[in-house]
């Protein structure tokens, strides 16, 4: 009987990842929820009153609705032993030299000034709860293109942040929105004002020091009719033995006939309880394009939701999910349509080893509206050991006749014949198969900006590397 | 005789409530206490409909058949059993159990028909299977329930080592009717289900078929086409589930959903589980309206709007019809088709 070889890899070294700083802090609320918690975000914010009154709010519904009944166990996460609120050791600066020195060095590591100096328009730096690091080119600010920290628009642009905060996710979707609504802080607020199209990607970077605590940030993008943008997210956090939850949000606007492409590397830490929400409104003729790639988390859920509101309005979703040993990465994608002539494309690549559970959740719904719509969805996973789980929840739900609607998912492992054919040609097995799960995860990497299609390379050849069993 | 809401049709991995798939609510009847059922059998609803429903066919019913097919024996011709509903017992409940010994072979065809003078006629069984060592055995089941009845079939089917099912559904009837197959496949084994389903006015059809592959090398096949017209609603549920250790299995999904009517509902959920990295496993779904390319092509010869959607509908069923060797049965299906057609016209009927 042929007996079929496996590889088995150890867990790895995340390197710069794993740069842990002295937990050094200006404020830190207590751990736990309540609506004393509360308030003392609020007032250590400046927020206007509508603000406060919103998250309490929050608050109420947060303890009235239940966790999912579904999906990964999230029954560690207890928010009674998680600080909701750590407020760095400085305020918002605009210069890199300005930031102190241990937090400036852990994003030097990360490579986000030098990314900066090279191809970015703007840079967003959170640490911990706020945001510590914010610029953005002369160029932009003069075409009206607002990027500031979602503290400062909150109390600089009140009317616009109060017609379009938490409208898109709002705090009744689900007990983490609430959670969000009730504890946010820190994240990037981006108005695109009308034609104006930005050129160069915008990126904010997402990290989190300060052992069991939640990093809560608020995205909200507008892009007005005509207009383009691209954002990049990036996001990490060290190791540690207590348990992170980050409990994002991220609304996006995309007005008549506006682009908007959102790039995603997500590393967290494997203690981290990744439960972001992001989600967004397609206006006629206008396009949403996410590309997603989850490596970190101990416990991922995360499906990004497009919803096609206006005629011809389109969606893309591009991601690979890459689940190791201890991992339980939940992740897809959901899109309804709800006028005619959309359409929306889902390619999601899904790998796991080492006993991590991948999981693709997705769902497309049609409307009776959304006639002469067309959706196409693709899912493969490759399993690199028998000691791993993969599994595809799809879910398609059609209310109309006039619809060209397609779905496929793969699973397989790597061919031993691919493995030979590279082997006979004088490459390590090793290499050969770091090799054919970058080729498998091509589609999403030619997608990034290049900086981050090589740290995703890097991050692969991390997971793969390890002795050969 | 009470009656009880019970949850039924479970997915076997629960996903967003919001899309209301994970499984169905529905009012039937039971003799005495719910609760003396539910106890009874908790771990149940994994492999049938519910453990409700399982310890209502399994002890209630009137309707019991204990097959055996002897070692190395070959069934000559078809045993058909047909369940109808009449105005004296509204409720059909019923029970097969079929033992089919070492290398044997056997044909079972199941008829549920609905009785014009007994409407809201209420359905519910179990059938369930033991196929062992390098035996075959074929199902065929035909349901066929008023359009006011309600129709609960559960069918489990173990397949030994070397074992082979080959099963061919059509679900034609019932105002709402459930179905969940599973097989529970060891090593070598081949399970092959081919599904067709017809639905029309507001009919509200609910299947689930799942294959659980444990053993080497086992194979798994299913193929579900579907018309919906109307106002009907239908959720499919079709699992592949590779257990660990399944090395080599292989298992393929297909599903088509043609979709005549802009009021027709169409859920489909086509999930792939896998523990096992050494298998082939894919699955596709798709539906749509009907080929305007194609429709153009036949009306083109010559032929009227009806009878080219006609010939595009049964030309989408006939894989699976053509399994069927009986030829009374294939008849009487081809009968039904037409019949439905005919009657109330391919668009907006059926």
């Amino acid at each position: 009987m042929e007996k079929r070889a496996r590889t088995y890899v150890d867990d790895i070294n995340r390197g710069i990842y794993d740069v842990k700083n002295i937990d050094q802090f200006s404020y830190k609320t207590k751990a736990g929820l309540s609506e004393e918690v509360i308030m003392q975000i609020s007032k250590e914010k400046g927020e206007p009153q509508w603000m406060t009154e919103f998250r309490l709010k929050s608050l109420d519904i947060y303890n009235k609705i239940d966790t999912p009944s579904w999906g990964p166990d999230i029954s560690e996460v207890d928010m009674e032993n998680i600080v909701a609120y750590v407020k760095p050791k400085t305020g918002l600066n605009e210069n890199w030299e300005q930031v102190p020195k241990d937090i400036k060095n852990t994003f030097d590591l990360l490579g986000i000034p030098k990314a900066e100096q090279k191809s970015l328009a703007g840079v967003g730096a959170q640490y911990d709860s706020e945001v510590v690091y914010h610029n953005v080119k002369k160029e932009l600010i003069e075409q009206g293109v607002i990027y500031t920290d979602m503290e400062t628009a909150v109390k600089e642009y009140p009317e616009i942040v109060r017609e379009y905060f938490m409208k898109c996710v709002p705090p009744r979707d689900h007990k983490f929105a609430a959670l969000h609504g009730a504890v946010w802080s820190g994240g990037s607020f981006v108005y695109v004002p009308k034609g104006i199209h930005v050129d160069i990607p915008i990126q904010s970077y997402f990290r989190l020091n300060s052992p069991g605590a939640g990093q809560f940030e608020h995205t909200l993008i507008i892009v007005e009719e005509g207009g383009s943008l691209h954002f990049i997210e990036g996001c990490s956090a060290p190791k540690y033995s207590v348990i992170n939850i980050h409990a994002g949000c991220v609304e996006l606007f995309v007005k008549k006939g506006a682009k908007l492409r959102y790039s995603t590397i997500e590393n967290w830490s494997r203690n981290m309880y990744n439960l972001n929400t992001k989600r967004a409104i397609v206006e006629e003729d206008a396009s949403i394009e996410w590309v997603s790639g989850s490596f970190g988390s101990k416990v991922s859920m995360l499906y990004p939701m497009s919803i096609l509101k206006g005629e011809r309005a389109r969606a893309e979703f591009t991601g690979v999910t890459f689940a190791g040993s201890g991992q339980n990465l939940d992740t897809g994608a959901k899109i309804v349509h709800l006028a005619p002539h959309t359409y929306s494309n889902i390619n999601s690549k899904s790998i796991s080893k080492g006993g991590g559970v991948a999981t693709y959740r997705g769902a497309v719904k049609i409307g009776e509206n959304a006639h002469h719509s067309k959706s196409n969805v693709s899912c493969e996973s490759l399993m690199l050991d028998n000691l791993s789980k993969s599994d595809t929840i799809p879910v398609i739900d059609v209310a109309t006749d006039e619809v060209d609607l397609g779905h496929e998912a793969k699973i397989g492992r790597i061919s031993d014949e691919a493995i030979f054919y590279l082997t006979s040609r004088g490459i390590t097995e090793e290499e050969a198969k770091a090799m054919i799960v970058r080729g498998f995860v091509e589609p999403i990497s030619k997608e990034l900006p290049l900086e981050y299609a090589v740290e995703m390379n890097n991050l692969i050849k991390l997971e793969l590397e390890g002795t050969i069993g | 005789m009470s009656m009880n809401l019970i949850d039924i049709n479970h997915i076997p991995v629960p996903t967003w409530r919001w899309l209301k798939i994970n499984s169905s609510k529905i009012k039937v009847p039971f003799k005495g206490d719910i609760n003396k059922y539910s106890q009874k059998s908790l771990s149940s609803k994994d492999e049938f409909l519910s453990g409700e429903l399982y310890t209502q066919a399994t002890e209630d019913a009137e309707i019991k058949k204990n097959i055996l097919i002897e070692k190395n024996a070959a069934l000559e011709n078809p045993m058909v059993i047909r369940l109808k509903g009449n105005s004296k017992d509204k409720d059909v409940i019923w029970n097969i159990n079929l033992t089919a010994e070492e290398e044997s072979r056997g044909e079972i065809i199941l008829v549920f028909e609905g009785d014009e003078e007994c409407e809201e006629a209420y359905f519910n069984g179990v059938f369930d299977l033991n196929i062992k060592e390098r035996s075959k055995v074929k199902v065929t089941i035909l349901q066929n329930t008023g359009v006011k009845d309600t129709s609960l079939l559960s069918m489990r089917a173990e397949v030994q080592k070397y074992g082979e099912i080959d099963i061919a559904v059509f679900e034609f009837g019932g105002g709402i009717a459930h179905s969940k197959i599973l097989c529970n496949l060891s090593e070598d084994s081949k399970a092959d289900l081919g599904a067709v389903y017809l639905q029309g006015g507001n009919q509200n059809l609910h299947v689930n078929y799942i294959m659980n592959h444990h053993g080497k090398r086992s194979e798994s096949d299913i193929k579900a086409y579907g018309a919906l017209s109307g106002e009907a609603k239908k959720i499919f549920k079709g699992t592949l589930d590779f257990k660990r250790g399944a090395h080599q299995a292989k298992g393929t999904e297909e599903e088509y959903v043609m979709l005549l009517s802009p009021k027709a509902r169409n859920l489909s959920a086509p999930l792939l589980l896998c523990e096992e990295d050494d298998v082939q496993g894919e699955h596709a779904a798709s539906s749509g309206n009907i080929d305007k390319d194609k429709l153009f092509y036949l009306t083109s010869r010559g032929l009227s709007q009806e009878e080219a959607k006609r010939i595009m509908i049964t030309s989408l069923f006939n894989p699976i019809i053509d399994k069927i060797d009986h030829e009374e049965i294939k008849q009487e299906i081809n009968n039904i088709i037409n019949l439905r057609m005919e009657r109330e016209g391919v668009v907006d009927g059926l």
